[in-house]
């Protein structure tokens, strides 16, 4: 594949050189803050080329020499157009405004944004965090999770959760990356928040299953966010205070215009209510989280510039004194890009990330814990061969530690006996990988993006490995010395993604991506519990693959002010992961004695229309979908509709700037109830009343529907407004669970009971900036 | 106090407080009736007077307590020396014999043939565990609990990591129906003793404790019996599903071969 690879390489290298050509290439940067403007839109209107900004910033294009009318774009931006006369490659760097507000219209020189249709791109959402902010929101505290729930495909975990599933995957299907590091829990308090601040994100973009070579490691999604670099020319502090949350950022030069930063940070809260309480035991309870952000950039030369940046949460839960729950992640990321010429980008990553949980049994001395450490290796190079060839490759390498479970209990105050110490062996694997992908535009009208990634997973010693038969009795075993070599996994993912314009306003797409996932997330509830365990694939678990299919019809109306989509997928899963019926995980040594091992497939439709400028703009989704699993163990053999088959899932946001002082925003959401499985009779066995099942997820909870409502008004200093929002405005009371239990009506007969988590919430925000 | 349960129940009790701000309600949940199964409860004591196998079917959901006792079933206990003993049925649904008693470490086989169907399990006869004392802590009202006295018995077994019991308690001589099962398996402080958590004492109670020790297969019915029963602590599973029987044939239900021990205690 390398031969294969500097071929290409050299080829368009040749290409490039045989003809006379220059190179515009530079960095596009908020003209107020010098943040990185990412996916910012450079193009000629003369001939119609055009690029990107990567996700530092940087563009690089490829033109005969000449002048040139240059426009540069970015969305909630004023662009702008700069003539450029071109003798030789030039570096320009852009600074572009935000626009004075949203009320006057964003007139577009040449074109309009019409991205949508034109790129080779499909199933990526990017979403800006000024789109994010307008978005109303539980507990009005700004959720890039839970604003992307909101789109064709997304659907969320649950009630107010931030956990979510993409085209009827796994909620651990799902790659999270936060300034390149992978985030393993991305929730905070069960999944009301999630660990995202948004006040320390600058842009999100989502691939629902069609990723570029760039990312693996997952099934499902990738979902790239990036932090704010702070701002660069000017000190500032920001920040908003909320019934249950606060946030504080400060930002600014180093040495301006060559270096910044950023820290925020953010409180709950919530256990101030627990004072409420007239049960002691609440009253002396905690119940909240904090989390920080921060990065640093510096500009060591124009080819030369390094990032650090770093994110730490925790959350605390206590009840009274005797008992302790605390989890959190962390991640750092120091990166180092560097342009070895102005068509040759390189980004150097090193990244750590780590997720723990512990909890703490006071009056007994006892812990127990488990986590994920991870230890990641990326170089990343970028190179703008011309206008039709842009190629991406690099390689990857990551070295995790899974660290299953822990319990120490050194003494027992009541009687000195006992001493329990156990530990669930510690797991290592080296995951490595190697892509290039390769972006051509042979024609005006045919663009694609292809490449291939190799991954390979090494599970690495020290550790005892077991073999079981199909009772989960241990066979056969064998004892590993560190970094000696268990076994291993590989194999090729190709991605690809075509499309074609049929006119300025209309293209067809497809796109074919397969994806292996080498660690699993073991849970056994619906809501994201810090219990959940991460495990790697071993010689029982095999690796997650996913081969999905998909094909889209892009259309734009009056001017580019209206886009609309029309996606179908099919997806189909491999080595999918269960647990047995009762099965036992509580720091089992054997857990993987309890797991069965199946298949799955999904598909579905996806419609999108949406309004990205003018006073009135936002979406209208809706989603056919449905997803399957087919275990042998699991409801005799037969496929059943996993837990997130949801047949009908539509969502309506609406955002509408009234004058310079109001703005409003809705969101309706609709989606058919989760598959359940709900007794179909029952019996009795030993004087205890069982209830009796048939088919898995045989039932449905009832639809969930929902509408939030926000208004915001800016004060004299557009930067600082008061948000009022109000979540479940007609307070429905969706379900979140069913449990059966006796009636206390009827004595002798059972009933169905719900339960509702939030009728009405109402929130205020002051959100204000120095 | 502090075993695994006692983890799993702090776990469960920090998830229901999370959920303090939640509502519950009445509502109307349609359940389509699953045909009728045969249950069967088989056990098999090492004391007399006790072993019995009652046969029934499953009923509705919500309203219970319709379940047609089985009649003129050919019920057969044999053991691995080749006896065998052909049950009668001494009241409606119910399979005995007076001479019906077990011997510890031998293990046996149940036949049941009823209306065409026939259902088949094996299971072995433990050692009996017999409890060496007895300890009451006073113990305060928690969620999960009373205020009162929370008992832990003591025990020795042979092999500690192949014990598998299951208590009953009488308490003044009324049985609690509720499932205390004890895995020898997993990995405790406690090895050799176990707390009734949820059950709560006064003094004076007098209490019969009825050690059971089962085979792993019987265990483990029971085990996964007790996820559907509210029994189990922690979170409620995100997809129930029967326990698996030990029984061949669909049907529902156990055969344990129990090796049972007594012991009578007044809180002091």
């Amino acid at each position: 594949m390398k031969k294969l690879l500097f071929g290409l390489l050299l080829s368009i290298s040749i290409s490039a050189f045989a003809q006379d050509k220059t190179t515009l290439s530079g960095y596009v940067r908020d003209a107020e803050t010098g943040e990185a403007l990412i996916g910012a839109t450079i193009f000629i209107p003369s001939s119609g080329k055009g690029a990107y900004t990567n996700e530092y910033g940087y563009y690089s294009l490829t033109l005969q020499a000449g002048s040139y009318e240059v426009g540069y774009q970015y969305l909630g931006y004023q662009p702008r157009t700069e003539a450029i006369e071109l003798t030789q490659s030039l570096r320009k760097d852009m600074e572009l405004a935000l626009a004075e507000n949203s009320l006057d219209e964003v007139v577009i020189s040449g074109r309009a944004s019409d991205d949508n249709v034109q790129s080779a791109e499909m199933g990526v959402t990017r979403m800006s965090i000024s789109e994010i902010k307008k978005v109303p929101v539980l507990f009005g505290e700004t959720d890039v999770l839970k604003t992307m729930q909101l789109l064709p495909g997304v659907k969320p975990a649950g009630e107010g959760s931030s956990g979510f599933y993409v085209r009827g995957g796994g909620q651990d299907q799902n790659l999270i990356l936060l300034d390149e590091a992978p985030v393993y829990n991305p929730s905070h308090l069960l999944g009301f928040f999630s660990v995202f601040n948004g006040d320390a994100i600058n842009s999100t973009k989502l691939y629902k299953g069609n990723m570029p070579a760039e990312y693996g490691g997952r099934l499902s999604s990738a979902l790239d966010i990036q932090m704010k670099d702070g701002n660069s020319k000017d000190y500032g502090l920001s920040g908003g205070i909320g019934l249950i949350s606060s946030r504080l950022t400060a930002e600014g030069p180093i040495v301006e215009d060559k270096g910044s930063f950023m820290v925020s940070g953010r409180r709950t809260y919530a256990d101030m209510f627990l004072l409420l309480s007239s049960d002691t035991t609440i009253k002396n309870s905690t119940l909240y989280f904090y989390d920080f952000n921060a990065k640093a950039n510096y500009k060591l030369s124009d080819k030369d510039q390094i990032y650090l940046s770093g994110y730490f949460g925790r959350d605390k839960f206590g009840i009274g004194n005797n008992f302790g729950l605390d989890w959190g992640n962390a991640t750092a990321t120091l990166r180092w890009n560097h342009l070895f010429n102005d068509k040759l980008f390189l980004n150097s990553s090193l990244i750590y990330s780590d997720y723990d949980y512990k909890i703490e049994l006071t009056p007994v001395n006892a812990s127990i814990s488990s986590g994920i450490k991870d230890w990641n290796l990326k170089e990343d190079f970028s190179y703008y061969a011309n206008n039709e060839n842009t190629l991406k490759f690099g390689v990857n390498a990551i070295y995790h530690n899974f660290i299953p479970g822990e319990v120490s209990n050194i003494t027992d105050p009541t009687e000195g006996t006992s001493i329990l110490n156990k530990k669930v062996e510690e797991r290592y694997a080296l995951e490595t990988a190697a892509y290039f992908s390769h972006e051509w535009h042979p024609s005006k009208r045919f663009k694609m993006n292809y490449g291939v990634r190799y991954s390979n997973f090494a599970v690495l010693g020290p550790g005892s490995f077991y073999d079981y038969d199909a009772a989960g009795n241990v066979t056969d075993s064998a004892t590993y010395a560190s970094n000696e070599l268990v076994t291993q996994y590989g194999g090729l993912e190709p991605r690809i993604t075509a499309s074609y314009v049929l006119n300025p306003e209309q293209s067809i797409k497809a796109s074919y991506a397969r994806n292996r996932q080498y660690v699993h997330l073991l849970s056994n509830s619906t809501a994201t519990t810090p219990t959940d365990v991460w495990m790697p694939s071993t010689n029982n678990v095999k690796p997650e693959i996913a081969d999905q299919l998909s094909l889209g019809y892009f259309r734009n109306f009056d001017d580019n002010k209206w886009e609309s989509s029309v996606e179908v997928y099919y997806k189909d899963l491999q080595n999918q992961i269960e647990y047995k019926n009762g099965a036992d995980l509580f720091l089992n040594d054997n857990v993987e004695s309890q797991l069965v091992y199946g298949s799955g497939y999904s598909y579905g439709l996806e419609l999108l229309l949406q309004k990205k400028t003018g006073n009135f703009t936002g979406w209208v989704s809706y989603t056919w979908s449905k997803t399957m699993r087919q275990f042998d163990e699991i409801n005799e053999g037969n496929p059943f509709p996993a837990r997130q088959d949801r047949t009908h899932d539509i969502s309506l946001v609406g955002m509408y700037s009234l004058n310079k002082k109001w703005d409003f925003s809705a969101a309706w959401v609709y989606y058919t109830g989760d598959a359940v499985t709900f007794p179909s009779g029952s019996y009795v066995v030993d004087g205890n009343l069982v209830p009796l099942y048939s088919e898995r997820n045989g039932y449905r909870l009832p639809d969930y529907h929902r509408l939030d409502l926000s208004a915001t008004y800016f004060g004299k200093n557009p930067d600082s407004n008061l948000n009022i929002s109000l979540y479940n405005a007609y307070g429905r009371k969706n379900v979140y669970t069913i449990d059966f239990q006796a009636s206390t009506d009827n004595p002798g007969t059972q009933e169905a009971v719900k339960t509702y988590l939030f009728q009405w919430v109402p929130s205020v925000t002051y959100n204000f900036k120095f | 106090m502090k075993n695994i349960s006692f983890v799993h129940l702090l776990l469960f009790s920090l998830l229901s407080l999370s959920l303090l701000s939640s509502c519950t309600e009445v509502i109307d949940i349609p359940l389509e009736d699953a045909d009728r199964k045969v249950v069967v409860q088989a056990s098999l004591y090492n004391v007399p007077g006790f072993s019995q196998v009652v046969l029934m079917q499953s009923g509705s959901f919500y309203e219970p307590g319709d379940y047609p006792l089985l009649s003129d079933a050919a019920v057969t206990i044999s053991d691995e020396e080749g006896n065998s003993q052909l049950l009668e049925e001494t009241q409606a649904g119910v399979y005995s014999l007076p001479s019906l008693i077990g011997k510890e470490g031998m293990k046996y086989q149940l036949d049941i043939e009823y209306n065409g169907e026939n259902f088949q399990s094996g299971s072995l006869m433990k050692s009996a565990v017999q409890i060496d004392s007895v300890s009451f802590e006073m113990g305060e009202e928690a969620p999960f609990r009373e205020a009162g006295y929370v008992m832990q018995v003591h025990f020795t077994s042979k092999n500690p990591s192949d014990t598998y019991l299951k208590f009953r308690l009488l308490v003044n001589d009324t049985l609690i129906n509720r499932l205390y099962l004890y895995d020898g398996s997993l990995p405790r402080g406690g090895a050799g003793q176990y707390s009734f958590l949820t059950a709560s004492f006064q003094k004076g109670d007098r209490i019969q404790i009825i050690t059971e020790s089962l085979d792993k297969e019987a265990f483990s019915y029971f085990d996964q019996l007790s996820e559907l029963t509210g029994d189990a602590f922690g979170p409620p599973s995100a997809a129930p599903a029967n326990p698996k029987s030990n029984l061949s044939g669909g049907a529902l239900g156990y055969f344990a071969a129990v090796a049972a021990s007594l012991k009578e205690v007044v809180v002091p």
